[in-house]
Order: C-alpha cells, then structure tokens, then sequence
C-alpha cells in the first residue's frame, strides 16, 4: 500500500510557506517522502516529514535557529530538578499558573479541533486539490465589474456534454446530485436519500468500493451501490447480498454491485448511489438554461487547476457559439476544497482568532504572576548571583520551570478540551462539511501539546523579562512586593488590550445578530411554517396527476382552516432553482432563480405587490403562461429599454397596459392643463364576452382580446394611447382631442370591431367616452365619467357609443342584464386581494 | 548585486545543487542532490526561501514547468543564471585565497 504522508504535518508545512510556493513545496516533499519511504520504511519517511514540517516552522519563527548554542542544554536535567523542586514547595502557586494556562490551552485545542477537522483537514479523498468544480460565469453586465460575475452550476445537457468532450487538462467529469427515491419491499414502500452521480464520480474522488464494484456504465443497467451503513443496517453486512440482490426503487428493479465508504464532507451523505441518466425531455435545447447540477471533475496529474479554468472557459466559449444560452458566457474550474470552505474560512479564522486571542489572554495573566512570584522570591535570586549563578542561567532556570508548567498545562487542557469538544461539536450546523468529524485526534493533540510548551516557555520569557529590573537582595528588603516590577504597566496594558480586544469581537457578533433580526424579509415571518411534500413519483407518475394531486391537498389542508400554500423554493429554503430565458426580440440571454407556486402564496406569505397582480385561479395550464418578478431581482435592476417596453405592455394583446395608461394620464393631466388644452378618454368593454369565454373557452377569447387589440391600435392615432385596461376592458388616452374627435374614434373602433371574425363568430364592443377637463380633472374621475358612459351604451342595447353628459336613450335591453356586465358594477364586486 | 557581498553558506550549497542538476533542478531534486553528495537532509521549505532571496538577487530563474518530475506533475523548475555562476566562482576564490597556507584537513593535521 502507498504510504500517506502525516496530514496535520502537510498542514503545517503548508500554513509555515509562502502562499505562491505551497503546491510546489507540498508536492516536492510528498515526492521525497515516497522515496525515502521506499528506501527506508514509512516510519522513518514520516519522522522525515515530520522533521520537514517542524523546520518549517522554525524556518518561519525563527530565522537563526544554528545560531542557538547548544552547549546551552548542559545542565538542563538539574534545572528540571530544580523547578519541580520550586513547583511541589509551593502548591497554590503551581496550581494557580497551570490552571489558568490549561484553561485557555484547552480552548485552543477545542477551537482548534473543530477548525481542523472542518477547515484546514485535507479533504478524504487523493490529491484533493487536484478535485474541481466545474462552474459556468454569467455573461459580464454592461457596467458591471467583472467581479460581479456570478458563478453557476451547469445544465443536464452541458454536462453531458462535457463528459463526451475529449479533455486535455482533465481526465474525468462528473455530475452530482441527490434524489429521494421510492423503495418498495415486502414491508411496504419507504423513502430514501440517494445520491445520483455520473459513473465517473467514483474515479475522480476515488471512492474504492468495499465490496463488488462502482457503477458501470451502461446505461440500460438499473444498478445501486449501498453506503457502508446503509448495508449493514439493511442487510447485516452481508456480502452474499453484492451481485445477487437488487433494490426496487421508483418502480424499477436495481442490481447491488457494490457497497462503499463514502468520503466525509463531500458529497453530502446518502444511503445509496444511483446512476445520473436523462431522458430525452431534459436534454432538449431549453434545458441548457437549467443550471442546477453540481459538476466536478479532476484535473490530470500533467495539468494544474489554472490549466483546467483555460480549458473550461474555451469549452463554454466554443459552446456560445453554437448555442444562445452559452452566449458570452465564460468558465471556469475550482478547488472543490476551497468552494466548500469557501462560506466558512471567515467563521473559521475568527475562531481560531478567538482562540488563540484568549490563550494569549492566559499566557499573560500567567506570566504575570510567574514574575510577581519571581519579585518575591529575589531573595533567593540574589543568593543564586552572589553565589556566581550567571544571568543567563536564571534566565534558563525560569524558562525551565515555566515549560514544565506549560507542559502540566497541556495535560490538563486536554483532558479539559475533550470534554468541552462534545458540546462545541454540537453547535456547529450540520450543514457545514465534516461537521460530524470533529473530535480531539492525536494530530491535534500533539499541536496543542507543542502550543503549551511553546505558551511555557512565553511565559517563562515573559515573566523573566517582567521581572528583570528588580534588584537583587539579600537580606529584608524595605520596599514592599511588585513595586519594582519593570513591565507592570506593559502587562497591565496586554491585559486590558486583550481582554478589550475579546470584548469588542463579542459586541461586533452581537450586533450583526440583532442587524440579523432587523432585516426585512420580503414577507411576515411571522407564523409562517413550512412543511416538505413531495408527490410520488410511482403512484403519481403524469405531471396532470400530480396537479390534481396538489390541488387535493391544498384543498384538503384550506379545508383544515390552515392558510396554505404550495412554493417549490420558499425563502430561506436554500433551494437553488436557476432558470435561462431570453426577452424577445433579442437574443441577449438572462436567467433568473424562479418559484412555482399556487395562487394564494402572496397572500399566504404577505409578501407585498408592488405593481401588477398577482396570481389568480384563472392562471392555469391552457391560459397565457405569466410570472410575477420579484422588485429586485436583476431583470428591473437593469433598466433597459427592452424592459421599460415590457413592463408597459400587455402580455396578451401587445397595448399598453393599465400601469402604463395610469402613469401617463397624470402626465397628460398636466401637460393639458398648463397649456389650456383638452384631451378626451375612452372606455371600451367587449360585449357579453363572457358568455364567449365560456361557450367557447378560454383560447377563443383570447382570440377575441388580440383582435380588439389590433383594431384598437388600428383605429386610432399615433399620439393616442390605447390599452388593456383588465379583463375585457379597454382603454384610450386621446391627447388634443374634444368628445367629438373622442366619439369619432369609438365609432371607428365600434364598426371595425364588428367586421372581424373569429372562428366564424363576431363580436361587439361598447363604449363610453369622457373629456377632460369638462367631466373631470383627475383620472379617477375622467374614468368614471366615461365608465358611466358606458354603462349607459351597455343598458341601452350594447354595441354603440356614449359620451359622457349625454342622455341614456330608451333600450329594448332588460336593465338587470346590462346592470350585471358592467364593468363598474363588476369591479366592485370582484373579491378584493387582502 | 555588487562585488562586497559574498554567498552565505546554505546559498553556496543550493547554487551548487542548482549547478549540478542543470535543468531537472526543482524542489525535491535539490533535497535529493544535496542529501546524496553530502548527506546532509536540508529543509525543503527552507530551499525555496533561499531560492526566492536569490531570485531577488538575480542569482537564478524559475518558471513553472511540467519536465522531469514523476507523474510529469507540475514543479517549479530553477536555473543558475550567470550572476550565479558568478557568486560562486568568487566563493570559492574567497575560500581558496583563505585556505592558503593552511594544512588540511585541519582537525588532523593541525592538531
């Protein structure tokens, strides 16, 4: 087997060298560790390691380490003698110093455990930086930075393409994604997590079966590979059951080839491995836009990462030529290591900051009564200097005795760090990588056992400087205990730096959990709850079944008295749902993360509409197909003319639409009303249309709606603004135009209208007209005026002109009918939206 | 660099590894080099800080390459330059200007 080289010193060596050296210094020495491996034996390959790894550090730390005397060291057996002689005659003393050094010792080795494991570990599969993530980059926005360019994940047919495509700098891609699958036996049928993965995946992370073999690929072959836990709890950890048994899942019979130990941290945990394969549904062109699978691949050993980014963005260039959802985008290939530690790094140096900012602490505070006991105990130094003892031998006597209590330190800390680790452990999420790894390993251990002799001998060197100015005495001393202490107000100072230091970390996570609390959402927290469902794929299998399904629940929940509804992404899910689109007439390619919800969800989430409508019941499969977008999503953040045009339009018919016709018509006010002029409107509502709509459908009064819109813009000028006002109303803002001209333009309207035919059917239109400023000088009540007007052409038989202040002439049509089509009347009594 | 300063000893031992190797010098060929000819195991990571100093000094040149490593894994490959080949002739003609006169080895023969 290849020896691996000690991880916690590969670490190390990697934190001790210069950024831009650390791949090639890591890889030089793995090279020569194999070598000396093979002509010596691990044992003596990873001492070699180890050896490296220390004079790193040292390298690092201390320049001149060959300028150290070693002659230095004679005589160090008496001083350990010594000290422990020191230590024992004063109890309280020992007790206090390596009490207070173990207690931030062991939170340095609690901190530093959950950092280790989480953070700095290399990630458990070989030469993991060589592992990436494939990403594709949004095109760059006009204005914007290049750093603003987000970064995706890529579409079922880009990556089935890129694992086709005859890579130079990469020698295998994969996709990764996990599934919740159905699994049916003879005790019933039961869910569970699978992982659903490109055969390459086993390649590239090196995921070594256990038993039988990684999924092959053959693609007619329905095949499973168990976890490990997965194995044991169904089957006892029975091989017998690897290349016999199968697992029914969603309706379809898998053969168990293998049985695996999945590597922690990535992918996440799952009970089993499946085979990625599509269908054709998702491998047509529109799919490309869908950019939801997590790729990675690995770099050849030939190739370094950079060379994998060039290679990926030629790849995506290369494709935006063939295909507008590639269209200037650019790609890219990541350390996976550094984009799953990517959202952490920053928690993760503050704590270990906090760390080691409180040994520090402890470092101090102990140095500090290391010195006080050395004023008191001048007495004694005074003998030892008059006896001949040199400076520089007192000075090694205190290092000795402060290293013994460093080392005691660690013990403690470690016993202590163990403890507390099991608690800590606990509150990291769970949905940090490796979360579930942290413990007190022998790695850190050794670490924390290194970082006491090391805060020892600080203090040694601490309190021996802090003490040096004390004069030498024999004899009572008249001055009384710390009054000559040299660098009290130094270590005063530390401390309250320090401790200001801790102080103000923890007022700054504070106040960024109450900014937390503070921001605004975009809907009422408040009582919401959320629940996952998911509709069986095998009992469920057409998306119609599933609607009904849906509609079933919701009902059923509604029912309860519940208000409900169904999102597939509600906020703070973590759902990450992009979807590529183009705005017509240009090819420039967007994309948005988008929501499928039911038609209570705004009101259920009391998320607020700031223009236009939400969703009604009427939104359904066989209608216009529309979408609500979200007020700061990038669409509107651009502002482009494409955009204004649509936002001002009428999906259906292509006029105006009413926020637009509401906008202008203040403008037209004023613009009248400064220059003395008039300016005429009006009202157009389709007759009996819904009597249309629902003898013919839907589809046919759509029919009926684009074709008034064509006449509508037909019939009038190029300064006029017709529009859809809602429904099967309409509306025209006639700048420089009396009533007369105002009922010109209905009559042409009117008579064009009833030429048209459609399906062989024709329809009518009433109309009312208004003037500003005789019947009005705001909207609201220009409107009403030529709403009553129309209410009037309505109950005086339909298809004719009024203007308003006209008299209703005498109808053969029965009031009561009329008085249910008009649109006043119908408005008012149409539900209003909470 | 001027004439006034002189290598120091750990750089005359990697210029004269970097002199030996010629063009498969990198990180862990260095090491081996220096640990074959003299038995000496130095620190890697001390190397490439010495390497980067004399990089500085215009003593040698590195580039990123795929050569002679196993694997052809990417290093980073050293060369000596002329200013290098310089600072070691004129070590060793301090050396030999000092050694004359003196027997050697000295801890033998000098008693």
């Amino acid at each position: 087997m290849k020896p691996e080289v000690p991880q916690l010193a590969r670490a190390l060596v990697r934190l001790f060298s210069a950024r831009e050296d650390r791949p090639f210094i890591c890889e030089d020495l793995g090279e020569r560790f194999l070598a000396i491996a093979e002509e010596s034996g691990a044992g003596a390959a990873r001492r070699w390691y180890w050896s490296q790894a220390v004079r790193a550090i040292s390298a690092a730390a201390v320049p001149d380490l060959d300028l150290l005397n070693r002659r230095s060291w004679q005589g160090l057996i008496g001083d350990i003698r010594q000290s422990l002689r020191v230590l024992r005659r004063k109890p309280l003393y020992t007790a206090g110093v390596t009490g207070t050094l173990a207690i931030g010792l062991a939170s340095a080795a609690a901190v530093l455990s959950v950092a280790w494991h989480v953070w700095l570990a290399p990630m458990p599969f070989p030469d993991p930086e060589r592992v990436v993530r494939l990403l594709e980059v949004e095109p760059l926005a006009a204005g914007s930075a290049e750093v603003e360019r987000t970064r995706w994940r890529l579409s079922p047919p880009f990556l089935e393409d890129l694992r086709a495509y005859d890579w130079t700098t990469v020698s295998a891609v994969a996709g990764v994604s996990r599934n919740v699958l159905d699994w049916r036996r003879e005790e019933g049928t039961s869910r569970i997590t699978a992982l659903v993965v490109s055969p390459e995946l086993f390649e590239i992370l090196g995921i070594a079966p256990l038993f039988g073999r990684a999924l092959s690929f053959d693609e007619d072959a329905p095949e499973v590979v168990l976890s490990e836990a997965f194995w044991r709890r169904v089957f006892g950890a029975d091989p017998g059951v690897v290349g016999s048994g199968s697992l029914m899942l969603s309706g379809e019979s898998h053969r168990i080839v293998g049985v695996v130990r999945l590597p922690s941290g990535y992918p996440d945990d799952a009970e089993l491995i499946v085979r990625m394969s599509f269908g054709p549904d998702q491998l047509v062109l529109g799919m490309r836009g869908a950019r939801y699978i997590d790729v990675v691949a690995r770099v050849a050993p030939t190739h370094s990462v950079d060379d994998a980014t060039a290679e990926m963005n030629r790849v995506v260039l290369s494709f935006g030529e063939r295909f507008a959802h590639h269209r200037g985008w650019g790609g890219e290939a990541v350390s996976l290591t550094e984009e799953l530690m990517r959202p952490y790094r920053g928690v993760m140096g503050l704590l270990l900051a906090a760390g080691c900012v409180f040994l520090l602490l402890a470092v101090v505070n102990v140095a500090g009564l290391v010195a006080a006991r050395t004023v008191d105990g001048r007495h004694d130094r005074g003998i030892r200097l008059a006896l001949g003892a040199s400076e520089r031998r007192l000075m090694r006597g205190s290092l000795v005795e402060a290293v013994l209590v460093g080392a005691m330190a660690g013990g403690f800390a470690l016993l202590v760090a163990y403890g507390l680790l099991i608690p800590l452990a606990a509150l990291v999420p769970s949905d940090v990588p490796r979360a579930g790894d942290v413990r007190l390993s022998a790695g850190v251990g050794g670490a924390i056992l290194a970082l006491a002799l090391l805060s020892g001998w600080l203090v040694g060197l601490l309190g021996y400087l802090l003490s040096r100015g004390v004069a030498p005495a024999i004899g009572r001393s008249a001055t009384g205990i710390g009054t000559g202490l040299a660098g009290r107000s130094a270590l005063v100072a530390s401390q309250v730096a320090l401790t200001t230091l801790l102080a103000t970390t923890g007022a700054g996570v504070i106040r960024h959990v109450v900014t937390l609390q503070g921001v605004d959402l975009g809907f009422e927290a408040q009582g919401v709850a959320s629940a996952e469902i998911m509709a069986r794929g095998e009992r469920y299998p057409t998306p119609e079944s599933r609607a009904i399904y849906w509609r079933v629940l919701l009902q059923n929940l509604q029912a309860r008295g519940l208000d409900v509804a169904i999102a597939t992404s509600p906020p703070m899910a973590g759902v990450n749902m992009p979807w590529g689109f183009r705005i017509e007439p240009t090819d420039e390619q967007r994309f948005a993360q988008y929501d499928i919800v039911s038609a209570d969800y705004f009101d259920v989430m009391g998320i607020e509409v700031i223009e236009g409508r939400v969703f009604t019941e009427e939104d359904r499969v066989g209608n216009v197909p529309v979408i609500v977008i979200d007020e700061a999503s990038s669409i509107l953040r651009e502002q482009n003319v494409e955009l204004e045009r649509i936002s001002m339009t009428d999906a259906l018919t292509s006029l105006f639409n009413r926020r637009y016709v509401m906008q202008e018509f203040d403008k037209e006010i004023h613009r009248a009303s400064r220059h003395e002029r008039k300016f005429a409107v009006l009202m157009m509502d389709v007759d009996r249309f819904k009597q249309y709509n629902d003898s013919f459908g839907h589809p046919a009064g759509d029919q009926v709606l684009m074709g008034m819109g064509r006449v509508v813009r037909e019939a009038t000028r190029e300064p006029d603004i017709p529009a859809r006002y809602g429904g099967e109303e309409f509306i025209v803002l006639l700048p420089d135009c009396d009533l007369q001209g105002a009922v010109d333009a209905a009559e042409r309207i009117r008579t064009r209208l009833a030429k048209e035919v459609f399906d062989g059917r024709q329809v009518t239109v009433s109309i009312g007209a208004s003037e500003y400023p005789t019947h009005g000088a705001s909207a609201k009540d220009l409107i009403a005026a030529a709403d009553v007007a129309l209410y009037e052409a309505k109950e005086s038989g339909r298809d004719r002109v009024m203007a308003a202040g006209q008299p209703a002439p005498k109808t053969d049509a029965p009031a009561d009918e009329a008085k249910k089509e008009s649109p006043a009347a119908r408005r008012k009594a149409a539900p209003k939206k909470k | 660099m001027g004439g006034r300063d002189y290598l120091g000893e750990f750089e005359l031992v990697v210029l004269l590894a970097l002199a030996r190797l010629g063009d498969d010098a990198y990180g862990a060929s260095i090491h081996r080099e220096i640990l074959d000819a003299t038995g000496r195991d130095v620190s890697i990571p001390a190397v490439y800080v010495t390497l980067k100093r004399m990089e500085r000094k215009a003593l040698v040149s590195s580039r990123v390459g795929t050569g002679n490593a196993p694997g052809r894994r990417t290093t980073r490959d050293y060369r000596l330059l002329a200013e290098g080949e310089a600072a070691i002739d004129r070590s060793r003609a301090l050396l030999e200007g000092l050694w004359q006169g003196l027997s050697s080895p000295l801890a033998e023969g000098g008693g």
